[in-house]
């Protein structure tokens, strides 16, 4: 235990069941459950911790965990009762100003409920003593039912909640109890279901809507779309088959974008690393290692504080700079570097490259594509090939001609890069007249 | 004299790695300075030295040695930070689930990384819907010794006991019937020095609509197991309830359940729990699991 006295734990679903682990425990500890029921055996659940307590919507159950006794347990309100009925129950749940937020019943899909304040086991929308702390819900306040099917719930600050919907966005600002009122932010997008979003340390709200846009955002301004360089690659995404999850990484100040389907399959993943601005594709060679869920561990030891993803094949895994691939699966990386093309639309002889590599570096392939167009040229076969090892490469002559170049570096280790020298020479005017 | 025409020059491109990432939105011919059309696993501050100078991405580190219990996609992970309890875990020293796996239908052999303390005894039980394990292996040290002996009815688990244990792995290889999980559990035994290989099961069918009993006894601790199938995991036990050669002993024991979802058949839905104790009562020593 640390010195503060805080207790870590985490807390994992699988197959409806709850399991718990610490730091430094090297396996899972099953939670009790003699409730007679389980959570939902397949598809994400989500949770909201609260008052050393964790509960859990997935549209069926009713249960919460508590870990002084290490007990799963029936959910009952001691006042009021939770929204929806048996099988429709709500798959939507965050803690927002000391109340449980929930939403994305099935059956009553534009309503929005909160407990009482600092009580999750209060749900009395008409206590008898009437307080701005009480359990208040859309169908029974003056703020109403949310226009629009809601999808996501994102606690902001205590002052904001966002409230991503169908084809919308909105706002709760302040206490619905306490003069707080709901306000539409946006009426021509939405967010895509589930926890489609992360912040940074900075206030910046990230999330992937509804289109397939990713957006930042701040309260007081409207969305911004940072996905611009990748648009291509977003459009093919099936919100409703892929579970859409983001996480920020501390370690690396970047975001990380899941697209798992919930079918199976290999997933569509991204990086967006904050400092350049840059986006880039992520993949893993082992279809188990696709995430439905994430959550960022704040342990006390250096190694408890990086973001952690639960993958199909029921291992926990971190993304570290010590690992050198993705648990015993190789890291197949490339990049394109270029193009190599004249102004002047002239031919050019690409004469020989020479590569740097960083020390310490694993062995990178690298490869010379060339053709007509740049265009044509970033899809090429490769012309010629071969193998820089850590530090500087041997001068390697080329000696192709075409319009445009490429040179694509690949490897399945670790690499770092320092500089691709490449000397080239125009061919003047008399070929630059062949179509 | 007509002049000779003057030889193009060598120019010299430095081609950096593309910092600013994937640009699709620009012509082809108008990729932007910096960006590239293709990046995959890769990052702008590289892996080794975190400087802006292009490499491959980090990879992924197991963050729990063991595997979840259960099948599929993990569905969720949070954390919950509190001052007003202690982790949930197994009672100090006593019984310490090390891992456990499934296969289906072919020959498997699992390893099961332990990190039980030199000097405890680990009991490895296994368990498949019809076939034994062939073989179970260890590099613990020790002596490995099977306890059990012949079919336990509806249910075949085997169990190995082995002391002088450090760290290490458990190895098994067997090939479950078609459509049959493996299921493994290893319990660290804490104070069980000795190893009677003699023993024999004790027990057999405790009640024919719940499942199975079988328990092992060693001397001198005394330890016994329980290891039990039932088709309703609300049931619970208490004192005496089909365990009469149980609660006549003293001494430490672990108790664990395996759920089916039909009797003596391996469903779809496997998972080893741990149930209250209500039967440890009036043992001395006993040892409860949970409250």
């Amino acid at each position: 235990m640390a010195l503060s006295g805080r207790v870590v734990l985490l807390v994992g679903v699988r197959t409806g069941k709850v399991y718990t682990v610490t730091s430094s425990s090297s396996s899972w500890w099953p939670a009790l459950n003699s409730t007679g029921s389980n959570l939902a055996t397949t598809g994400p659940v989500r949770s909201a911790a609260a008052y050393g307590k964790l509960f859990f919507a997935d549209g069926t159950s009713t249960l919460y965990y508590q870990p002084s006794t290490n007990e799963v347990k029936t959910w009952t309100p001691t006042a009021g009762s939770l929204p929806g009925s048996t099988g429709h129950r709500s798959r939507l749940i965050c803690l927002w100003r000391g109340r449980i937020v929930l939403s994305g019943v099935d059956t009553d899909g534009h309503n929005w409920f909160m407990t009482k304040v600092g009580d999750p086991f209060n749900l009395d929308y008409f206590p008898t003593e009437p307080s701005s702390v009480q359990a208040v819900c859309g169908n029974n306040s003056v703020l109403g039912l949310i226009g629009d099917v809601v999808t996501a719930l994102v606690p902001y600050s205590d002052d904001v909640l966002y409230v991503g919907c169908d084809h919308t966005l909105w706002r709760f600002q302040g206490d619905p109890m306490a003069g707080g009122q709901i306000d539409r932010i946006s009426d021509e997008m939405g967010m895509a279901f589930g926890s489609p979003w992360a912040k940074d340390p900075y206030g910046n709200l990230y999330f992937f809507s509804n289109k397939t846009g990713i957006y930042v955002m701040q309260p007081g301004q409207p969305p911004i779309r940072i996905s611009q360089q990748i648009e291509q690659l977003l459009y093919a995404i099936d919100t409703g088959s892929n579970v859409i999850r983001m996480l920020w990484n501390d370690r690396w100040q970047g975001l990380h974008l899941f697209c798992t389907p919930t079918a199976g399959g290999t997933g569509t993943h991204f990086f967006w690393e904050q400092r350049v601005g840059a986006w880039w594709v992520d993949t893993f060679g082992n279809d188990d290692h696709d995430p439905i869920c994430c959550t960022t561990w704040d342990g006390d030891a250096p190694e408890d504080r990086y973001p952690l993803i639960g993958s199909s094949d029921g291992y926990v895994r971190s993304s570290t700079p010590a690992a050198t691939d993705d648990d015993g699966t190789a890291i197949a990386s490339s990049v394109l570097l270029g193009p190599l093309a004249a102004p002047s639309l002239d031919d050019l002889l690409l004469k020989d490259l020479q590569g740097v590599l960083g020390d310490g570096s694993d062995s990178v392939g690298w490869s010379v594509q060339s053709a007509k167009t740049v265009e044509l040229a970033s899809a090429a076969d490769p012309y010629l090939s071969g193998v820089w090892q850590e530090g500087v490469s041997y001068n390697t002559p080329v000696r192709f001609t075409s319009r445009a170049h490429w040179v694509k570096l690949e490897s399945n280790g670790v690499w770092a890069m320092e500089l691709v020298k490449a000397r080239l020479q125009t061919q003047g005017k008399v070929l630059g007249r062949d179509g | 004299m007509p002049s000779r025409p003057i030889p193009p020059r060598d120019t010299s491109a430095d081609l950096r790695f593309p910092v600013r990432g994937i640009d699709l939105s620009q012509g082809f011919a108008s990729q932007p300075p910096g960006t590239t059309a293709h990046g995959v696993n890769v990052r702008a501050f590289d892996p080794l030295q975190a400087r802006q100078r292009g490499g491959s991405r980090p990879g992924l580190a197991r963050y729990v040695d063991a595997a979840m219990p259960g099948t599929g996609v993990i569905q969720e992970l949070n954390s919950i930070v509190g001052t007003d309890f202690t982790a949930p875990g197994p009672p100090a020293g006593v019984i310490q689930v090390s891992s456990w796996s499934q296969g289906n239908g072919a020959a498997v052999t699992t390893q099961l990384q332990t990190a039980a303390t030199a000097g405890n005894a680990l009991l490895v039980l296994v368990g498949t819907g019809g076939n034994y394990p062939g073989t179970v292996a260890t590099n613990l040290g020790g002596n490995l010794t099977r306890i059990n002996n012949g079919a336990i009815s509806g249910f075949s688990c085997s169990a190995w006991l082995t002391t002088g244990l450090a760290a290490g792995v458990v190895s098994v290889t067997t090939t479950p019937g078609s459509g049959e999980n493996l299921d493994i559990l290893v319990l660290e035994l804490t104070g069980v020095t000795g190893n009677d290989s003699g023993v024999s099961p004790n027990g057999g069918v405790v009640s024919s609509d719940v499942g199975v009993g079988w328990a092992v006894s060693h001397a001198p601790e005394f330890v016994y197991v329980c290891v039990r199938v039932d088709v309703d995991n609300t049931v619970t036990r208490t004192a005496g309830s089909g365990y009469t050669d149980l609660i006549n002993a003293q001494g430490r024991f672990a108790v664990c359940y395996k759920r089916q979802t039909t009797n003596a058949t391996i469903g779809a839905d496997l998972a080893w729990s741990f149930q209250i104790a209500t039967y440890w009562q009036g043992l001395q020593g006993g040892i409860r699991l949970s409250a």
